[in-house]
């Protein structure tokens, strides 16, 4: 995967180029937005990490600009400025991810991995199928071995967060933000439980597990 | 009894006060103008008198009774007006010249009131003097003009005070709505201030009065309050904000170390979840104090409340009965409230955190319910509660409880509550329900924000 990362902190850029580059990408690094605005209007890349505080060109004109070319590049925003209004900015302004400073380098992984292998919006799926799992989104069912599994709407939701997501690791706070609108880190294990009753109910008494733990990074669904 | 409202307005008593003052002043005025004509009209009658008599009774030491008599019979001549009234009286009690019904025995000044055969009171003032042989001799005046001039200052100065009246109603009216709508200025800009808009200023009229010296004072003070807090906010946000930069550098340089030597090493791992703890207390702070900032009320839509509160308990309630306690809901449909989702979600988050961290309970009762103009949440529990001499404080950052109690949480989630239940313009009230702690929200609709 081709990543241009946008900058100008050189020790957290250091630490992302290493980790990138350990995990097989490529990567270009600018450290400032004229040269970052440059380089990502070539358009090669997969996906685009754009600090906001950066000189020259801060990184929210810098993607605005970009959307006005017509470049629709995924762009993840890594950013300390975290505050809910900060997120909406960034959003609004065409991100298509938004993390905030400090992270760990796997929830970073994670999200890069989410948006190059995210389908295009056009492209509407209507049935996930893993081994003898089928999830039908107009009918709302799901079954396994054509026997139908009854999940709460909560569960339905993850499930199908996971499915959208299969093959790529999923973290925490990525189900957090995305499945329940929860951009704060709780103190309880509420990803936890509903994954384990998840898969109380579509794994048990079955001997392929459909949902796997990353250990430090999270969950994801393997499709053949 | 019940008095009707506006007459505890303050308009009102001060036009009250008003009015009785200066009615008052006007009244007394009158009562003086009264008596001091009165003593000096009669006065002159006494001068008058005075005078007549001495002539008269001098020419009748000079020439005798005869010479009296020819006297007062020119002063008694019908087509004189406003002539003096002149008795005398024989041994024989037989009046001559003027009459009135008595003669006062005594030398010396007198007041009389008769009625005249027309039935129409008179008052005279005489003087009487002995004369030789039993003659009695009087002169005296009658009092009619002073009853007059009396009636008029009495009339002129009813009608005057009647219009004194009418005027220094409005007049009070005006001035204390003109007195009392600086006041208001002044009381609505505390309030505003109150509310956490703490840029807000009372306006100067230009007029340089006392009003708006005391305006520039309260202003000044405004001015170093707000300078003050905003300095405590900034420098706080300042500290977690560029303690984020090195902590997350610390952060990369340990995790990168765990990966490349594949370390399962615990010290490691515990530090990096230690500097984890400290970031998430950072960004609690930066979270808090950016929700207290916030400009009031600012980006607020209309919400269902009872679809968030649903929505939260929906996510909360497989960690409830996974730790085995039991949740009951009362939740009305379509509660509708202006405010923001993502933070009404984590305050009712954080309200239900703090139940799972730190009451103990084996049950959780949350009641959403609109009557009238008030929307109630209740979200109770049957725990241990908190201590009635914490219950108030535990709003307040950074508060733990007990300090006897084994604390996980950083002292941020109630306040955090507090906060945005505030920017809501919900009521918070904690109350230990033994056993247990009752946590109600209150929303009163019509609340000026």
């Amino acid at each position: 995967m081709k990543i241009l990362l946008i900058e100008d902190d050189q020790e957290t850029a250091g630490y992302i180029i290493r980790g990138l580059k350990e995990q097989g990408h490529l990567v270009d690094h600018a450290s400032d937005g004229h040269n970052g605005l440059m380089l990502a209007s070539d358009s090669s890349y997969d996906v685009l990490i754009i600090d906001r505080m950066l000189p020259k060109i801060d990184g929210l004109t810098l993607l605005n600009m970009l959307r006005q070319t017509g470049i629709t590049t995924s762009a993840l925003f890594l950013t300390a400025m975290g505050s809910i209004d900060n997120r909406v900015q960034g959003l609004e302004a065409g991100a298509d991810d938004y993390l905030i400073k400090p992270f760990a380098f796997a929830e970073l992984n994670a999200r890069i991995n989410a948006l190059a292998r995210r389908p295009p919006l056009e492209q509407q799926i209507s049935i996930y199928t893993v081994a003898d799992l089928e999830m039908n989104l107009i009918k709302h069912t799901v079954t396994r071995a054509r026997k139908i599994i009854h999940l709460q709407p909560t569960e339905f939701r993850l499930l199908e967060f996971l499915l959208r997501h299969a093959n790529t690791v999923v973290t925490r706070t990525m189900l957090l933000e995305q499945v329940w609108g929860f951009y704060f880190d709780p103190k309880s294990s509420v990803v936890e439980t509903h994954i384990s009753r998840l898969r109380n109910k579509i794994d048990r008494g079955f001997d392929q597990e459909i949902i796997q733990t990353i250990r430090g990074a999270g969950y994801r669904i393997d499709t053949p | 009894m019940i008095l009707p409202k506006f007459l505890h307005t303050a308009v009102f008593r001060f036009t009250f006060l008003y009015t009785c003052v200066f009615v008052t002043s006007v009244a007394l005025l009158g009562v003086f103008i009264f008596f001091d004509v009165r003593f000096n009209l009669e006065q002159e009658l006494r001068h008058r008198i005075e005078s007549d008599m001495s002539q008269l009774i001098g020419d009748y030491h000079d020439d005798g009774l005869e010479e009296l008599r020819h006297d007062i019979r020119e002063r008694v001549d019908p087509e004189k007006t406003e002539r003096l009234i002149y008795i005398l009286q024989s041994p024989s009690k037989r009046i001559m010249f003027d009459s009135i019904p008595n003669v006062p025995s005594e030398q010396g000044w007198h007041y009389l009131r008769f009625k005249k055969s027309n039935n129409i009171t008179q008052q005279v003032l005489v003087k009487t003097i002995y004369l030789k042989k039993g003659f009695i001799f009087a002169v005296g005046a009658d009092l009619n003009r002073v009853r007059i001039a009396e009636d008029a200052i009495l009339r002129s100065f009813s009608i005057a005070c009647i219009f004194i009246l009418i005027m220094s109603i409005f007049g009070g009216f005006w001035l204390s709505q003109r007195f009392l709508s600086q006041v208001n200025r002044i009381a609505e800009t505390t309030e505003r201030i109150s509310q956490g808009e703490l840029s807000a200023r009372i306006p100067i009229t230009g007029t340089r009065g006392d009003f708006d010296y005391l305006s520039n004072v309260i202003n000044k003070m405004l001015e170093r309050i707000e300078k003050l807090v905003n300095n405590v906010q900034h420098v706080s946000t300042a500290i977690a904000h560029d303690l984020r930069t090195p902590l997350g550098h610390l952060r990369q340089k340990l995790e990168h170390h765990i990966y490349l030597n594949h370390s399962q090493s615990d010290i490691f791992t515990d530090a990096v979840k230690n500097i984890d703890s400290i970031l998430a207390t950072f960004t609690a702070i930066l979270r808090i104090a950016e929700i207290e900032s916030k400009a009031q009320r600012a980006g607020f839509k209309d919400l269902d409340l009872s679809k968030t509160l649903n929505n939260a308990l929906e996510i909360y309630r497989a960690v409830i009965e996974d730790s085995g306690k039991i949740l009951s809901t009362n939740i009305q449909k379509d509660i509708w409230i202006k405010g923001d989702e993502q933070l009404l979600l984590q305050m009712l988050a954080n309200l239900i955190e703090n139940i799972l961290q730190h009451s103990q309970a084996s049950q959780i009762i949350v009641n959403l319910i609109r009557s009238n103009n008030c929307i109630t949440l209740i979200i109770s529990d049957n725990g241990i509660g908190i201590s009635e001499e914490h219950i108030h404080k535990v709003q307040q950052p950074f508060y733990k409880g007990d300090a006897s109690r084994t604390h996980k949480g950083k002292g941020l989630g109630l306040h955090l509550v507090a906060v945005i239940s505030k920017i809501h313009g919900l009521k918070l009230n904690i109350f230990n329900v033994k056993p247990g702690l009752e946590i109600k929200l209150t929303y009163t609709k019509n609340i000026n924000y």
